[in-house]
């Protein structure tokens, strides 16, 4: 049985908006797509190049540059995929999650997701 | 999913542009600013989202282009070079003087790595880095000369024209750490899981194509043996002008440093080449003097990089663990402890981080075997 790696929160969510976006996942979208599902959170764009990195170099996502585009300044666009080790992640905290709700549901019901479940 | 919209047709003005290009490292530069190109607005914001994604790309290349142990281990020689754990009563003690120099050339080091095009290691690219590095400790040192000879600083924080000298003799240790390693990486990089034969082609080498590859190992590694035997020759040099010149009270220490490196010199030269193959060599043959010589490479750069660190442990227990005993400072004695552990940590790290590329690549070279004739394109 392979152990999938651990990952954050934060590598979670653009993990997540990789798997969303399919083959438009670049740095703009991605950022993009985290914003949204953070909303209303602000997500920095900093932080989204610092963790596609971190994600690259463990193995979970995999890039390429693609042609250059004249609105960008004639610059190619780093689009990422998910490999199979960030699929497992991926659903390994997708599981862990979804245990976490049903836990809590069990206490709160579904008042878990209002806004403000106690007074 | 579209992303947030820009002006049509909009774009920063070209000296921002150029800036702002500047800044990036060029690994990330082309994804990264094309991307804020897409997201531009109006100057303003184009500058300023820059300058808050900087930070995040730089930290990123950072943690991607330094490795711990030897960052460590290049302040640790840097740091012992310029005596930095000697403790004599002074305005300013001479930790503080050596730290100054040391943190300029690790600084300069550290962004020479995160400004590479690549990450391919050459014998020049590594004497550039030390050029860097001793730019840095240059500039630093001026500034404070200039700093105390405006009397805004005491002439203490200025190195001393010995340790000025015995700095230089931490130049070549630092080629060879920054070199040593990710060179013999890059000797070993022709077959490996980074660069395999799978990865190049559908098929399995033929023996003609292993033994040219075998080839290109060995040359690498006759050209790194070479850089490590130069250095290693260039630092005796310096030692020995340091202690006939300026005849420390470390003197014996100093004989002892150059004893050390004396026997990895002559163990390089004896022993650091690659063994070549014989020709008319048969795949599993080559393939196991290919394995054979990998393992022994390892041997010999694990044992050695305790080699080089010999002086600093006797250095260690010279200056703080016999210094506190003798003073009765045991918390002194106890800091050399913790010091020679921490270096001794760094050594181990760099060891195994290399044994662990080294089986990777061993695995590699194990599970192939012959292309048949038939398959050959």
């Amino acid at each position: 049985m392979v152990i999938p790696i651990s990952i954050g929160q934060f590598e979670q969510l653009i993990l997540t908006a990789i798997l969303a976006l399919g083959k438009n996942a670049y740095g703009v979208t991605i950022h993009s797509k985290a914003e949204e599902l953070t909303n209303p959170k602000k997500v920095s764009l900093g932080a989204v190049y610092a963790t596609l990195d971190r994600l690259e170099d463990k193995g979970l996502i995999g890039s390429w540059l693609s042609d250059p585009t004249p609105e960008r300044g004639g610059r190619s666009k780093r689009h990422y995929r998910l490999e199979n080790a960030g699929e497992r992640a991926l659903r390994e905290s997708a599981l862990t999650a979804n245990r976490i709700c049903e836990a809590i549901k069990q206490i709160w019901g579904d008042a878990l997701w209002s806004p403000s479940p106690r007074k | 999913m579209e992303p947030e919209s820009s002006k049509v047709g909009a774009a920063p003005p070209a000296w921002i542009d150029s800036v702002v290009r500047l800044l990036f490292p060029p690994v990330a530069r082309e994804a990264t600013v094309g991307d804020l190109w897409e997201r531009y607005r109006s100057p303003l914001q184009f500058t300023a989202e820059a300058l808050r994604v900087l930070p995040f790309v730089i930290g990123s290349q950072i943690r991607r282009s330094s490795s711990a142990p030897i960052l460590g281990l290049q302040a640790f020689i840097l740091f012992a070079c310029f005596d930095g754990f000697e403790i004599i009563p002074r305005n300013v003690p001479l930790w503080a003087t050596a730290a100054v120099p040391t943190l300029a050339a690790l600084l300069g080091l550290v962004t020479r790595d995160v400004y590479r095009k690549t990450d391919r290691r050459t014998i020049r690219r590594g004497l550039l880095d030390v050029v860097t590095a001793a730019l840095c400790i240059l500039f630093s040192e001026g500034v404070l000369a200039g700093l105390a000879a405006a009397r805004h600083l005491s002439p203490d924080w200025v190195l001393p024209g010995r340790l000025a000298i015995s700095g230089a003799m931490g130049l070549p240790i630092l080629y060879i750490l920054r070199m040593g390693p990710r060179l013999i990486a890059d000797a070993d990089a022709s077959i490996g899981p980074g660069r395999n034969w799978a990865a190049i082609s559908p098929f399995e080498p033929s023996a003609a194509e292993f033994a040219l590859d075998y080839h290109e190992f060995e040359r690498r590694a006759r050209w790194r043996n070479r850089a490590e035997v130069g250095a290693g020759l260039t630092t005796i040099s310096v030692a020995i002008f340091f202690l006939c010149r300026f005849k420390p009270s470390v003197a014996p220490l100093g004989w002892a440093f150059l004893s050390c490196y004396g026997c990895i010199v002559a163990l390089l030269a004896a022993n650091g080449a690659v063994r070549p193959s014989p020709p008319g060599l048969g795949f599993t043959s080559l393939q196991l003097l290919y394995i054979r010589e990998l393992a022994r490479q390892h041997r010999v750069r694990r044992f050695m990089w305790w080699w080089y660190f010999v002086p600093l442990f006797l250095g260690l227990t010279i200056h703080l663990v016999l210094h506190g005993i003798r003073s009765e400072q045991p918390l002194l004695s106890l800091l050399g402890v913790v010091v020679a552990l921490v270096l001794g940590s760094c050594i181990t790290r760099l060891n195994r981080d290399r044994g662990r590329s080294v089986q990777e690549k061993i695995d590699a070279l194990a599970s192939l075997g012959e292309r048949p004739p038939s398959l050959r394109p």
